[in-house]
């Protein structure tokens, strides 16, 4: 069964139809691509997958549950977690407090009022958080401020975040961006070595990184999906190279 | 990190300490010129600013409506001792806390869906709401414009003997338990994973909730906590000065506590207790001053706008980054 079905996803602001009809479903275990030019509605659909923002029309299911109307916080304790663009963690924790906090959401549920705890007794938190450091290479790093780390570790922290809440589904948009050549490499080292554990869906730019990593991808242009495939008829499919990898090969 | 006992920092030397500060704060306040009720009114405004602390220092939330708090726990509690209906000075003390409490879960619920200046607002305005309540509808349970004067001072019944607390020394001993413990009880919960979970919300609030924790129900958990806190101080304050005033229930209580928090360092803990002392001391040593007997409360303003400057995180908070940074340097 497919872990996520996406059915004629529309949303609208006003007048614009940023995202219009478009269905994907994302078998278990697989790496998914979302890719198209600037403003072709990558970043809203994400969003509404998210439950971020809910669609205008259409239904959302995951493992065959409809998630539509549900908030990011249930989203996220159903499974599903996103790694942010934009690096969103807790800038004076340290990079072990931070993966802390989605970690107690995944083992103490959406609220819990233990003022009596202490942390270190939730169960199996410190595993979850040794294990999500070692995962995205930030272990020899727990103990920095995170606003302290560099660039590229701020991104796999970012990814560690969405890690920590043991999702079934990642949802990562674009993790490489601004990255360099080497940092690009890890990044993808690192997306391949999740995929036994998680399903991804993917939003990024570096047409290497998905390409490289993806079993199939969904091209979106002004907000209607133009083709769907594996990455080799994505390749070669002519509205795409007409609509978009144009001059890349 | 590895446990180093004598490191302030350390749980039990920190309570030690601050046990020890307590048994001799009397005696410090005197060598400064003070007294001990002016100790006692440290306590009290720093038992409020403990509560301050949890919303604004560890979650971020600024309340201008915490007089509502202080008022309703004050005047409930003082009003069931001065007609007798509640005796026991701990137990009208604890229905005063519980009545602040459930004025937090209800005032918390309506305005904690907004953030920022507009939640700032709507808590400025249900504070408001409480002082004309205090002064019109509900004047004949609070005297109105002229408080509840002859509030009983403390007493802790046991059965078989009755310790008296009504001496000076001995409602600040009364009083400086309740801090104690309303402290031990903060720490508690800033450690726990409540209080990590607050930090989040602190730091990234939009982070926290997409990492599955239902944001809202922490936030309005939280404000109760130090509505319950501004219960117990505006009770304490009734018991120590033997009368209710009715502009506990005033936004300058509202403002104050803020600037006490502030001032002192939020989000350290003990920085209530630290802008208490220098707000209350600071205000008492100026008045006393007969050359600038008429413009002490303009000095006083001067000198906090000082330390807000000069301290952006407050006393404690500036002088913990100074330390840290001279350890740095010697290292």
């Amino acid at each position: 069964m497919a872990i996520l079905e996406a059915r004629t996803i529309t949303k609208r602001y006003g007048g614009l139809v940023a995202v219009d009809g478009v269905s994907l479903t994302v078998e278990p275990n697989t790496i998914t691509a979302l890719i198209g030019p600037n403003g072709a509605g990558k970043t809203t659909f994400f969003r509404m997958l998210a439950g971020e923002i809910p669609p205008t029309s259409g239904t959302i299911a995951f493992k065959g549950h409809d998630i539509t109307a549900l908030s990011v916080t249930r989203t996220a304790q159903l499974g599903i977690a996103k790694s942010y663009q934009i690096s969103q963690f807790f800038p004076k924790l340290t990079v072990r407090e931070n993966v802390t906090i989605p970690a107690l959401a995944a083992r103490r549920g959406t609220f819990r009022i233990d003022i009596f705890r202490r942390i270190d007794g939730v169960d199996g938190l410190e595993a979850l958080v040794d294990r999500t450091l070692a995962q995205v290479g930030l272990a020899a790093r727990a103990d920095e401020r995170a606003d302290d780390l560099s660039y590229g570790e701020k991104r796999r922290l970012e990814i560690g975040l969405a890690l920590a809440t043991e999702p079934e589904l990642l949802l990562l948009d674009e993790p490489a961006a601004g990255m360099s050549a080497n940092e690009t490499a890890d990044t993808v080292a690192l997306i391949k070595s999740l995929r036994d554990h998680v399903t991804i869906v993917i939003v990024e730019h570096d047409m290497d990184v998905i390409f490289g990593l993806a079993d199939r991808i969904l091209v979106l242009q002004d907000g209607k999906m133009i083709a769907e495939g594996t990455p080799a008829e994505i390749r070669a499919d002519q509205r795409v190279q007409d609509a978009y990898l144009g001059g890349i090969e | 990190m590895i446990a180093r006992p004598w490191r302030l920092t350390h749980p039990r030397t920190a309570l030690a300490v601050m046990a020890v500060f307590l048994a001799a704060f009397p005696t410090l306040m005197s060598l400064l010129g003070g007294d001990v009720t002016l100790a006692s009114r440290v306590l009290i405004l720093a038992t409020f600013g403990l509560g301050v602390d949890l919303i604004f220092g560890f979650t971020g939330l600024l309340s201008f409506g915490q007089a509502a708090f202080y008022g309703t726990g004050g005047f409930v509690a003082g009003y069931l001792m001065l007609q007798h209906i509640v005796p026991n000075t701990l137990l009208a003390l604890a229905i005063g806390t519980v009545a602040a409490a459930l004025c937090g879960v209800v005032i918390g619920a309506l305005s904690l869906r907004q953030v920022g200046v507009y939640f700032a607002m709507l808590t400025l305005a249900f504070g408001e709401l409480f002082f004309f309540l205090e002064n019109s509808p509900l004047r004949a349970f609070t005297g109105g414009e002229s408080g509840l004067p002859g509030v009983p001072r403390a007493t802790i019944p046991l059965g078989f003997t009755t310790i008296d607390c009504t001496s000076a020394i001995g409602t600040y001993a009364f009083i400086a338990v309740i801090y104690f413990l309303g402290y031990l009880l903060m720490r508690r919960i800033i450690a726990s994973p409540f209080g990590r979970v607050l930090r989040a919300i602190l730091e990234n609030p939009e982070r926290a909730a997409a990492s599955g924790h239902d944001t809202l129900r922490y936030k309005l958990v939280a404000f109760t906590i130090a509505a319950a806190y501004a219960g117990m101080a505006g009770g304490l304050l009734g018991v120590f000065q033997g009368y209710m005033p009715p502009d506990a229930f005033g936004i300058d209580t509202s403002g104050e506590i803020i600037v006490v928090t502030v001032i002192g360092g939020a989000g350290t803990l003990i920085g209530p207790l630290v802008g208490a002392f220098v707000w209350i001391y600071l205000q008492h040593a100026l008045q006393n001053v007969s050359a600038i007997a008429g413009i002490w409360k303009l000095i006083l303003g001067l000198i906090f706008v000082g330390l807000i400057t000069g301290f952006r995180r407050g006393i404690v908070g500036g002088v913990t980054a100074l330390l840290r940074a001279r350890r740095k340097r010697t290292a």
